[in-house]
C-alpha cells in the first residue's frame, strides 16, 4: 500500500497508510471507527482510494480488477447471505462468481462442507441455520477459491470457544504460502495466530510487527496488586487498569503505569490486552 | 449463475404471491372478457358465456363480405323490415329486444352507419333508423366529409396546424374501402382486455425484478458479491439477463395465455378487417387491420413494460433499495393523471412511455408530432424511441451496478 488516503467527506478513515504485506498472517486491531474496515474493503477493492495506490506485485489492484479478486477471499464483518438459497447452492452460486468451473466447484464444496463440518447441513436453507453456522458458511465460501489473499472481518464472531479454536487451526493451516489479515475484537485469536499485528488508529498504523515486538514497544509497565475496594477506587480513576478482579481477599489490579501505583505493586509481562490498553486508552472497552 | 439469480426472485414469498396475482389476474380477466358477449335469443332473453358467443358469432357470420353499397342498402332493408315489426319503443323493452334480437348480427355495420352519418364528434345509436337506402352508399364519402368538417371548427384549427390537418385528410381519403366485414369480437375483446394484463403484468414484474439489483445490498451480500472474481462483470450481467428473461417471458406467458383463452372462445375471424370496420377504430388514421393493431398493441406493451422495469432495475442499482424501484411502474400508470391537466404538457405526455401500455389509445386518436416538417404519429415514434431507449438503458444499467462502491 503507497500513501494510500480514503476520505468520507471530511473524515479521513484510513490516513496515508505505507504498508508490505507478504505471505503470514496479520492481525488488525482497533477501536470502532479507526478505520479497519475501510482499509479491508479497500483490500477487496469494494472502495477506491481517495489517494495512493494499492499494489500487487506491482501492479495497481483497481487496474487488475478480476484478475486481482481470483486471488481473494473476503469474509465480512456482516456476513450476508441469500436466506432461501440452501448452504449447497448458495456455495455453488459463489463458486459460480468466483469464476469456478461447476464440475469443480461441485467437488470443491463438496469438500468444505467436510471441513467446516456442515456436510449434514448442506441441503438446510440458509435462514434456517444457527448463527455459528452461517459463520462457518461464510468461511467455506470465503475459501473456496483456495484464496492467495484471504481477509477476514470479525471471522469468530458468534462461535462458541471450541469452533473458535477449531477456526483459529484452520486459518494456521491456511495461512502457508498466502496472506491472511485478520480483524477481531478477540485479542486471543491475534495473540495466538498472528505473525504480525497492526494496532490501528484514527485511520493510521500506530504499532505493527509480532506479538514480542508490539508487547516491547509499551514503554510503560504492567503492575499486579491485591487492595482493598476503597483503595481500587482510587487506583481506577488513576491509573489505566487492564483487569479487575474481587475475590474474598480484596481487589487484584492489573495496571498500566510507568512508576509503581502502590508500595505492594509488582511488575509483571504484560500482554495484548494491556498494550491494546494502552495505545486505545478509555476507547479500549470499544475494542473490536 | 442466471438460474441463481432467477431463484434469488423466485424463492421469495412476495414473489410467490405476485405469480398467484397473475394467475387470479387471467382468470379474471379472461372471465371479462368472455363475458362481455351478450347475445339476445328470439324471445329477448340475453344470454352470456361460451354459447352465447358461439351463437351471435353463428348471426354476425351471415353477413360476412365485402361491405359495398349493395350490401350497405341490405342493412338498411333489413333493419327497417325489423323496425316495422319492432319498433323501438322504451316502455316496452321485451318488444325492442325481440327486435335487437334479429338485428345483432349486423350490429357492427351499424355502429359505422351511425358513426358516418352522425357528427364527427357525436354517436347516435338510432341514426341508422332515418338513414335511406339511397344515401347509404356515402358511408365512405361521410367519414371523409365529417373529418373536413370539423378540421375546418376552430376547435380542430387550435389543436392542430395545417400540415398535420392535410395528414389527417390524406389519411382518410387514402383508407382503401369498401371494408371487407368478419365477425371481429375476439380481436376487439383482445385488444380492450390486452391493457388490464399488461398493466397488471407491469405491476407485479416491478416487485420481481425491483430486487434483482438491490438485495444483495438488502441481505448485505453485496461485499462478498463485488469482491469476487466475475461480480462487477459477469455477475452483473447475469443479473441484467435474469431480469430480461423474467420479463420477457412472464409478459409473453401472460399475453400467450390470455390470447389462447380469449381466440380458443371466440375463435379468429375478423383478423384481416381494417379496425375502422368497428366503432372504436372508424376515426383512426391508421390502415391496419384487428391483428395488426392487436399486435402492436402486444409488442408495444413489451417496449413500454420492458423500458419502465428497467429503469425500475436502474433505480434500484443506484439506490441500493427496492423501494423507490418498485413505484416506478406505478408512477408510470398514474403520471397522466398527475399532468394530465397541465394542456403545455399535452404534446410530452403523448410519448411518455405510458402509452405504449395502452397503444390502442394512440391508435384510436389525432395524436401527430412534426418532425423536421414531417408529420408523424405518435405510435411509430413511440416505437422507435422506446427500443433504442431500452438499449441505451442496458449499458447504463450495467456501468452503474459495475462501479458499486461498498461504504
Amino acid at each position: 500500500m503507497v500513501n494510500v488516503t480514503k476520505c468520507f467527506g471530511d473524515l479521513k478513515a484510513v490516513d496515508d497508510m505505507n504498508i508490505k504485506i507478504t505471505n503470514g498472517v496479520y492481525g488488525l486491531l482497533g477501536v470502532n471507527g479507526a478505520g479497519k474496515t475501510t482499509l479491508m474493503r479497500m483490500i477487496c477493492t469494494l472502495l477506491t482510494p481517495t489517494s495512493g495506490q494499492i499494489l500487487c506485485d506491482g501492479r495497481d489492484i483497481h487496474k487488475m480488477e478480476g484478475e486481482y479478486r481470483n486471488l481473494l477471499g473476503y469474509l465480512p464483518q456482516e456476513f450476508g447471505y441469500y436466506p432461501d438459497f440452501s448452504v449447497k447452492d448458495y456455495l455453488l452460486y459463489i463458486a459460480g462468481l468466483k469464476g469456478i468451473r461447476p464440475v469443480v466447484a461441485k467437488k470443491r464444496v463438496h469438500e468444505l462442507l467436510g471441513q467446516v463440518g456442515l456436510s449434514k447441513a448442506a441441503n438446510k436453507k440458509m435462514k434456517k441455520l444457527s448463527g455459528g453456522m452461517k459463520r462457518r458458511v461464510g468461511i467455506a465460501q470465503a475459501i473456496l477459491n483456495n484464496p492467495k489473499i484471504l481477509i477476514l472481518d470479525e471471522p469468530t464472531a458468534g462461535l462458541d470457544p471450541t469452533e473458535r479454536v477449531r477456526f483459529r487451526n484452520l486459518i494456521s493451516e491456511l495461512s502457508e504460502e498466502r496472506i491472511v489479515i485478520l480483524s477481531t475484537h478477540i485479542v486471543s485469536d491475534v495473540e495466538y495466530i498472528a505473525n504480525e499485528i497492526w494496532l490501528m488508529k484514527d485511520g493510521r498504523l500506530v504499532q505493527q510487527g509480532s506479538l514480542n515486538d508490539i508487547l516491547d514497544s509499551m514503554p510503560e509497565q504492567v503492575w499486579m496488586l491485591v487492595t482493598s475496594q476503597a483503595e481500587a477506587s482510587k487506583l481506577m480513576k488513576q491509573y489505566k487498569v487492564s483487569n479487575m478482579k474481587t475475590d474474598r481477599d480484596g481487589v487484584e489490579l492489573r495496571i498500566i503505569a510507568a512508576q509503581q501505583p502502590a508500595a505492594c505493586a509488582k511488575v509483571v509481562q504484560p500482554n495484548l490486552e494491556d498494550v491494546f490498553l494502552y495505545y486505545f486508552g478509555e476507547k479500549g472497552g470499544e475494542m473490536e | 449463475m442466471i438460474l441463481f439469480e432467477i431463484k434469488k426472485v423466485f424463492s421469495r414469498t412476495g414473489s410467490k404471491v405476485g405469480m398467484l396475482v397473475l394467475c387470479i389476474t387471467l382468470a379474471v380477466t379472461g372471465y371479462f372478457a368472455i363475458g362481455d358477449t351478450t347475445y339476445v335469443d328470439r324471445e329477448g332473453n340475453g344470454h352470456t358465456g361460451i354459447a352465447a358467443v358461439h351463437t351471435l358469432r353463428e348471426e354476425k357470420e351471415k353477413w360476412i363480405g365485402v361491405v359495398t353499397e349493395g350490401y350497405l342498402k341490405e342493412v338498411i332493408r333489413t333493419n327497417n323490415e325489423i323496425n316495422a315489426v319492432y319498433p323501438y319503443d322504451p316502455s316496452d323493452p321485451v318488444t325492442s329486444d325481440k327486435g335487437y334480437s334479429l338485428s345483432q348480427g349486423f350490429e357492427d355495420i351499424r355502429a359505422i352507419i351511425n358513426s358516418a352519418f352522425g357528427g364527427f364528434r357525436s354517436y347516435d345509436y338510432f341514426r341508422i333508423d332515418s338513414v335511406t337506402e339511397e344515401e347509404v352508399g356515402n358511408l365512405y364519402e361521410n367519414r371523409i366529409k365529417n373529418v373536413k368538417t370539423w378540421l375546418a371548427s376552430d376547435e380542430a384549427k387550435e389543436l392542430y396546424d395545417e400540415a398535420e390537418r392535410e395528414y389527417i385528410v390524406d389519411s382518410y381519403e387514402t383508407l382503401k374501402t369498401p371494408f371487407y366485414y368478419e365477425p371481429k369480437d375476439g380481436w376487439q375483446a383482445a385488444i380492450e382486455y390486452v391493457i388490464v394484463i399488461i398493466m397488471i403484468t407491469m405491476l407485479v414484474l416491478g416487485f420481481f425484478v425491483s430486487g434483482i439489483f438491490s438485495c444483495e445490498f438488502q441481505w448485505k451480500a453485496d461485499s462478498i458479491f463485488f469482491s469476487t472474481k466475475h461480480g462487477r462483470k459477469k455477475g452483473t450481467l447475469c443479473k441484467l439477463a435474469a431480469g430480461l428473461l423474467i420479463v420477457t417471458v412472464v409478459y409473453w406467458s401472460m399475453i400467450l395465455l390470455f390470447s389462447l383463452i380469449v381466440f380458443s372462445v371466440y375463435g379468429t375471424s375478423g383478423a384481416d378487417c381494417v379496425i375502422q370496420m368497428g366503432h372504436a377504430g372508424w376515426k383512426s388514421l391508421y390502415h391496419i387491420t384487428y391483428v395488426q393493431e392487436y399486435l402492436l398493441v402486444i409488442v408495444g406493451g413489451y417496449v413500454g413494460v420492458l423500458f419502465i422495469l428497467l429503469l425500475s432495475m436502474l433505480v434500484s442499482a443506484k439506490t441500493h433499495t427496492g423501494v423507490i424501484a418498485v413505484t416506478i411502474p406505478f408512477i408510470m400508470i398514474f403520471i397522466q393523471s398527475f399532468l394530465g391537466g397541465f394542456p403545455k404538457l399535452t404534446a410530452i405526455l403523448g410519448l411518455l412511455p405510458d402509452q405504449l401500455l395502452q397503444l390502442n389509445m394512440a391508435i384510436h386518436t389525432f395524436a401527430l408530432y412534426e418532425i423536421g416538417g414531417k408529420v408523424i404519429p405518435s405510435v411509430p415514434i413511440l416505437m422507435t424511441i422506446y427500443p433504442i431507449l431500452c438499449i441505451m438503458l442496458l449499458p447504463i444499467l450495467y456501468q452503474v451496478y459495475h462501479r458499486t462502491e461498498i461504504k
